[in-house]
């Protein structure tokens, strides 16, 4: 079964209503097209406010999408009403939170939570007690922890990098095909997030795990995926291997790269970095960053760029439309 | 079976909970005084011979061996009216505590789960409460009621009070409905059932005992409030007392101990209480604890 399960996201679109009666509309996520395997690290890169923890949200199925579907191997994830039938689309998508410290009910002991996912899923070693906690070891082991490390401890006892370990080894637990990680490690110690990060290298190699990693980090984003799509103000404008971050074709990616401050440059603010939300009432026609964009021609305030395929990478912007 | 009973209970008496509160001054200090006062109400009147409403025979008389509060205007033993008010203003107030807790906590969960229109009806009802003086509305019906015995009193005060509680319980839910670990138990597998009695009953349990403990103050004081006016349990009160000295000139005659010794007893119980959910706030709130 691994290897082949897929979440198709199909002009998924998430619009938040604000204000007195609702009466003031913002586009989280618009109009997402993704396709997503298993088998590859993707990497959903934006920065604040681009909707991409509402995409891990609505992946997980926490929040129902405004418009557009998520399809799980051909089946939409919303039609799915018993709990038995979302509890095996658990089964096999799973997910890692940002903050690690409210990731675990403070009242109960860490692993009391990993023997309770266990034996949900797997309900044949509530009689066999030194298999669960065989099993349960083995995760923690492939996490880089020992069970005696969190052994009879609560959350508020360990640290970030722990904890954070431990949320991942609770989502290894059920064996899914995907882990959607929105952020894993950004609240995390600098000198852990490549641990982390590689943890879900090794998922991927070892166990067919495909983390679907969402984040805000550049380099990150580039030291672990397979396949990037940069969200920017919940549009996807650019989508590619790895590679693009080393020669982006969209102004945005461009920018983004700038601002990676490096040691051996000297850093030059050039271009502003402004975010805002948008409502929909006062969005544009046009493209989505013709008003930061230092390469903006006419057509891009009047018509919505078109996906043009690069070969390798697809971009969302008129500067790569053939006239 | 014993073996995890005991563990159990070695658990309750090493938590962090228990020792802090073993520690807390406050926390001894208030309970003392709730406590003394409610066994005042339980063994006092086998400690005097007289009921509220015996004659005794001396009027007005200052507090001695035979009388200890003294007597009143009408020869009425004051120590034999406070220890009986304080059964049935106690009473009340538990009653009416409890029911607002029950309904606060119950509401307030169903508008936190639930959200849309339910919480916005739920929301409104708790506005206009606020907005309007319950007591008030406790007036009016009172004037009205048939019968103003113990329970009946109870139930009024409680069911026009929960507003508080449920207000509370609402925003703690919602914002715990939507909550990582909540989340990440739906993931694990547990079913919305299980994720309310794993996860989110046990952590507003503690809240709820802290909203029990203030609405008992609240309903006290608002018990003895209409007890003063005279829309009270038509059983002796502690507000009762204070009501006729106050219309029988107990002031101008100079017969302070007749509305010192129950008044007294009023205001300690309403701060004690009050001090109590200091404290135990104190206790139960990770960010306030100091070790």
């Amino acid at each position: 079964m691994r290897g082949k399960d897929t979440i198709v996201l199909r002009d998924l679109t998430k619009i938040f209503s604000l204000g007195l009666l609702g009466r003031k509309k913002i586009i989280a996520v618009d109009r997402v097209n993704l396709e997503i395997r298993s088998g590859e690290i993707l990497n959903i890169l934006g920065e604040s406010g681009s909707g991409k923890s509402t995409i891990a949200k609505m992946i997980l199925r926490l929040l129902r999408p405004t418009k557009g579907e998520i399809l799980f191997n051909n089946t939409n994830i919303w039609s799915m009403t018993k709990w038995k039938e979302i509890k095996e689309y658990y089964r096999r998508v799973q997910g890692v939170f940002q903050d690690p410290y409210s990731s675990f009910n403070p009242r109960r002991r860490v692993l009391d939570i990993l023997y309770d996912t266990l034996y949900n899923y797997f309900p044949e070693y509530r009689e066999d007690k030194v298999s669960a906690k065989k099993y349960i070891a083995e995760a923690l082991e492939s996490v880089g922890l020992n069970i005696s490390d969190i052994e009879g401890k609560y959350s508020h006892q360990l640290s970030g990098g722990q904890l954070q370990r431990a949320s991942i080894a609770r989502a290894l637990l059920p064996k899914p095909s995907f882990i959607v990680a929105d952020e894993p490690v950004s609240m995390v110690d600098a000198s852990t997030r490549i641990d982390i990060l590689n943890i879900f290298i090794d998922l991927k190699e070892e166990y067919g795990v495909s983390p679907i990693i969402i984040g805000h980090d550049y380099s990150l984003a580039y030291y672990a995926s397979d396949r990037i799509v940069v969200l920017y103000k919940g549009q996807i404008v650019e989508e590619g291997p790895p590679e693009v971050l080393e020669d982006p074709a969209h102004p945005y990616t461009r920018l983004l790269k700038e601002s990676v401050p490096l040691i051996d440059r000297k850093w030059s603010k050039k271009l502003e970095y402004r975010v805002g939300d948008i409502e929909v009432s006062r969005r544009g026609k046009g493209c989505i960053f013709a008003d930061r964009c230092p390469f903006k021609k006419p057509i891009c305030e009047q018509k919505e760029p078109p996906v043009i395929n690069l070969g390798k990478s697809k971009v969302k912007c008129w500067l790569y439309a053939s006239k | 079976m014993s073996s995890k009973l005991e563990s159990w209970l070695t658990d309750i008496r090493t938590s962090t909970t228990i020792r802090l509160l073993k520690k807390n001054a406050k926390f001894w200090a208030s309970f003392s005084i709730v406590a003394s006062i409610i066994v005042l109400g339980i063994i006092g009147p086998y400690l005097t011979p007289y009921g509220p409403r015996t004659p005794t025979g001396t009027l007005m008389s200052p507090p001695s061996m035979r009388h200890p509060f003294g007597t009143d205007y009408f020869g009425y033993d004051v120590f034999a009216e406070t220890v009986y008010g304080i059964r049935v203003s106690l009473s009340v107030g538990v009653i009416a505590a409890l029911i607002a807790t029950i309904i606060g906590v119950v509401l307030g969960m169903i508008a936190g789960l639930k959200g849309g229109l339910t919480d916005a009806t739920i929301d409104t009802v708790i506005n206009i409460l606020l907005a309007i003086p319950p007591i008030l509305i406790m007036i009016l019906i009172a004037v009205y009621m048939g019968k103003r015995g113990i329970i009946e009193m109870g139930i009024l005060v409680g069911s026009l009070s929960w507003h508080w509680t449920a207000r509370a319980i609402r925003s703690q839910v919602a914002s715990m409905k939507v909550s990582e670990y909540v989340s990440l138990s739906f993931l694990s597998g547990n079913s919305f059932i299980k994720v309310l009695f794993k996860d989110i009953l046990p952590n507003i349990a503690s809240y709820s005992l802290l909203a029990f403990v203030i609405q008992l103050s609240n309903a006290i004081m608002t018990i003895v409030t209409l007890e003063f006016l005279g829309f009270g349990a038509t059983e002796w009160s502690l507000g009762a007392i204070v009501q006729l000295a106050v219309l029988w000139g107990g002031i101008t005659l100079g017969i302070w101990w007749w509305f010192t010794f129950p008044g007294i007893i009023i205001i300690a119980l309403i701060t004690s209480l009050y001090i109590l959910v200091v404290s135990l706030e104190e206790v139960f709130n990770p960010r306030l604890r100091r070790e």
